[in-house]
């Protein structure tokens, strides 16, 4: 297999650098932002309760690092678990209602309905069964996040080309096997298209898991902030909070990238 | 060496369109045989029948004797794309073949890229299907179609969807790699020229329902060259084909034309 890697390296290397330029963009408006941030709380004076400066921010920042940290930790575990989880259920339930028609005709419609119920609504509904633990977390996590992936999943694998099942059956190849080699890789960039969706939801879940009902993560962070009208400790939290939504968010493309260098959406050539 | 082919009074229904209607006709070992016809005459079914990837509604397909009830898998088969699969280079391309046969890989490996040379893909083993033309791209499939040394090759319009020059240049080379090991051929086109140059034998069909309206035997010397396309025997079965197609009234005017430009640059 090495030696089928050969011709992609020379693309490899202008697509790091390309991207390192890229990445310098969004980087300057947010330090454009931050200047006029700080500009408007010199200038206009507002109380700190309202809109502490961006100095103050980051001085809480540092003053309180560890604690910070520590609820970080707690919602990027919770969202990984409820990440790992959603596409544990997704991608057999979506090859479940790709592969035999009862299936969709039983569970696609049901599935599509549930998406008209708010699942921040489900919350309390999920405390009442599971308690106050990790496991309500990652449950409303899941229930937020696994729809895209089912939904992505399921026309990756239904837009596989006939003709290319039909060259695996005239090659012999079992049911199995058509279904690893062909129709799984075949489905990978719709697959991938919806884990992303996935990954920012599942953040999303896990802080509403948190509101309702937690005593620690970066959601119970921001609820005890704003009670006690902490609004530097808040911003510091969402600051953390939009750190694991991309670094989440970067990981999955790395691993789309590492998984299909082969695809359109990741290549350089192909933009 | 080829397999025969019977096809006795097969027919095929989708629902209450009638896609083919009743048809008889035999191939002969190692025989290279053109299927021609406009769109809708059932041509691609009539291919997927023998290949037993769809089920004929009556009648059946034998190959050599023995009737056609599953996917046949002494079989290449060539489709109008390509069909690469994107994340497998070229080399792996071909090699799925073996793979799924389970053939011994270094063997096989040494014949992928003989066949890949002879089809003028040298240095592109290690390529992505990505990196190549259209052109390139259906000639790995082709060589997929050939690397496990097939009794039977199926084409269904496979080089329709290139450009005239690749086309020409990939008849010949069909037919270079066809006589090295003689499998029986069934190739479905819409190009007359197409056919008359590379077969032994044409089927001409007729559409809706889908029929045989003729049986046409190619009788030039092989191997063809492409200035054999000027000669007058070539010509005569061009113009027998073109005239019946008038007949059924599936070849207007404008599309007489085209079939005229066509054919201009080589007399």
């Amino acid at each position: 297999m090495s030696e089928t890697q050969t011709l992609a390296r020379p693309s490899r290397a202008t697509e790091m650098i390309r991207s390192n330029a890229r990445a310098l963009y969004p980087l300057l408006s947010l330090l454009l932002i931050g200047l006029a941030w700080q500009l408007g709380v010199v200038l206009f004076e507002p109380a700190p309760y309202l809109l502490p400066s961006p100095a103050s921010v980051f001085t809480v920042i540092v003053a309180q690092f560890e604690t910070l940290l520590y609820h970080t930790g707690i919602t990027a575990f919770e969202t990984t678990l409820a990440f790992l989880l959603s596409i544990v259920v997704a991608v057999p339930l979506a090859f479940a209602i790709a592969r035999y028609r009862w299936c969709e005709n039983m569970v696609y419609p049901l599935l599509v309905m549930s998406q008209a119920i708010p699942k921040v609504a489900l919350a309390p509904l999920v405390i009442v069964w599971l308690g106050f633990g990790l496991g309500t977390k990652v449950m409303i996590g899941v229930l937020v996040a696994f729809f895209p992936v089912v939904v992505s999943t399921v026309v990756g694998l239904k837009s596989v080309p006939q003709d290319m099942v039909h060259l695996g059956r005239s090659m012999g190849l079992s049911e199995a096997e058509i279904f690893r080699k062909i129709y799984l890789p075949a489905s990978l960039p719709s697959i991938f298209g919806g884990l992303k969706v996935c990954i920012t939801l599942a953040v999303v879940g896990a802080v509403v898991g948190e509101f309702v009902g937690a005593d620690r993560g970066l959601g119970y962070l921001i609820l005890l902030a704003s009670g006690q009208l902490q609004t530097a400790l808040m911003f510091a939290a969402l600051f953390f909070l939009v750190i694991i939504g991309v670094v989440s968010f970067a990981l999955v493309q790395w691993a789309e990238r590492a998984l299909m260098p082969w695809h359109s959406s990741v290549r350089q050539d192909a933009a | 060496m080829g397999k025969s082919i019977s096809i006795d009074r097969v027919g095929k229904t989708y629902g209450t369109l009638e896609a083919l209607s009743p048809t008889s006709f035999d191939i002969a070992e190692g025989e290279f045989v053109s299927i021609v016809g406009p769109s809708g005459c059932g041509k691609s079914t009539l291919l997927r029948l023998i290949a037993g990837l769809d089920l004929a509604s009556r009648g059946t397909v034998a190959i050599a004797g023995r009737t056609v009830d599953k996917p046949e898998t002494d079989v290449g088969i060539v489709f109008q794309r390509p069909v690469l699969l994107d994340w497998r280079s070229v080399i792996d391309n071909v090699m799925i073949q073996a793979e799924a046969r389970r053939l011994p890989r270094e063997a096989y490996l040494q014949r992928s890229r003989e066949l890949l040379k002879a089809a003028g893909l040298d240095g592109f083993e290690t390529a992505y299907p990505h990196q190549l033309s259209g052109g390139m791209s259906q000639r790995v499939s082709v060589c997929r179609a050939l690397v496990h040394d097939p009794s039977l090759l199926l084409m269904d319009e496979p080089f329709g969807a290139l450009d005239a020059l690749t086309r020409d240049q990939m008849m010949i080379d069909l037919q270079k790699l066809w006589l090295r090991s003689r499998p029986t051929v069934l190739f479905v086109t819409h190009s007359v020229q197409e056919a008359v140059f590379l077969s032994d034998r044409i089927i001409v069909m007729a559409p809706r329902p889908g029929r045989v309206d003729a049986t046409l035997t190619v009788d030039l010397p092989r191997p063809r060259r492409l200035a054999m396309r000027g000669a007058p025997a070539f010509n005569r079965l061009v113009d027998d084909i073109l005239a019946r197609f008038q007949r059924m009234g599936v070849l207007s005017d404008d599309a007489d034309q085209t079939e005229e430009a066509e054919r201009a640059p080589v007399q």
